[in-house]
């Protein structure tokens, strides 16, 4: 499969699995080239013990992954130099922007809670419930791309989900 | 009666969305950039042996400088005459 192919193939798994990550075009679309650049780098080094499509996953959610931990960083740094700097006069704190294309209008309240509490899962549980819960993946498809054992996967969503309803409990009595 | 995951049923909304049309060409942009930058094998290959051939030349030259110098020395400490004329 060239390379025009493999893009044609799963764009949209890895755009869309992206936005479900940061939640917002313009980082998705960042990602999604970050993806796609790194598979043409590393396609020849592809040693086929997994599906294309698990191979892919597994990029594009480190590449996410990634992508967040950066921005993170970045904003506490913006937020440490505004303390110091005499020019701004405000603290700066960039809040992720919600901008997800397929999200509708009726349901985007309620889904911009949600995420702001996936968000604030740990990497793995955050991983699993958005495999499970937005890209339907069962488990044994999940074990795969994760590298986890179905018990493992089993228990991580089962921890996400209590984590969830927990903090939008705290969230909805606030 | 709530079960256990209801509170996550907004996420079965979620409805999947196009790629931008343009992202392809972005993408090939930036791996003509990444190309653009790098360096050959074969060019890699030549500076490392033409570097390594310098060095050894370096270091021979270096080497045979340094004898010179020693035999000289030695020469001039022993009062050896270095050459066969019987009446200079």
């Amino acid at each position: 499969m060239n390379f025009q192919e493999l893009y044609k193939t799963y764009n949209k798994q890895v755009y869309n699995l992206a936005l479900h990550y940061v939640q917002n075009i313009e980082d998705a679309q960042e990602i999604t080239q970050d993806v796609f650049v790194s598979i043409h780098q590393s396609i020849d080094s592809f040693q086929k013990k997994s599906t294309l499509s698990t191979w892919i996953y597994r990029i594009t959610i480190n590449k996410c992954l990634d992508f967040i931990k950066s921005k993170s960083r970045r904003n506490r740094v913006s937020f440490l130099t505004s303390l110091f700097t005499k020019d701004t006069k405000e603290v700066r704190f960039d809040h992720p922007n919600f901008d997800h294309p397929g999200v509708l209008m009726e349901q985007k309240e309620a889904l911009t809670k949600i995420f702001e509490c996936i968000n604030s899962l740990r990497t793995n549980q955050k991983t699993a419930i958005i495999l499970s819960k937005i890209e339907k993946k069962n488990q044994q498809e999940i074990s795969e791309i994760m590298g986890l054992s179905i018990k493992a996967v089993e228990s991580l969503i089962q921890r996400a989900k209590q984590n969830l309803a927990d903090k939008l409990e705290l969230n909805e009595g606030k | 009666m709530k079960t256990e995951s209801s509170f996550l049923k907004p996420l079965d909304t979620i409805q999947e969305v196009e790629t931008p049309p343009f992202l392809l060409t972005r993408i090939h942009q930036r791996i003509e950039a990444i190309k653009a930058n790098q360096i050959s094998p074969k060019l890699a290959w030549g500076l490392a042996v033409s570097f390594s051939f310098l060095l050894i030349m370096n270091m021979v030259i270096l080497n045979g400088n340094r004898k010179e110098k020693h035999e000289n020395n030695l020469v001039e400490s022993l009062h050896i005459s270095t050459n066969n004329d019987l009446y200079k």
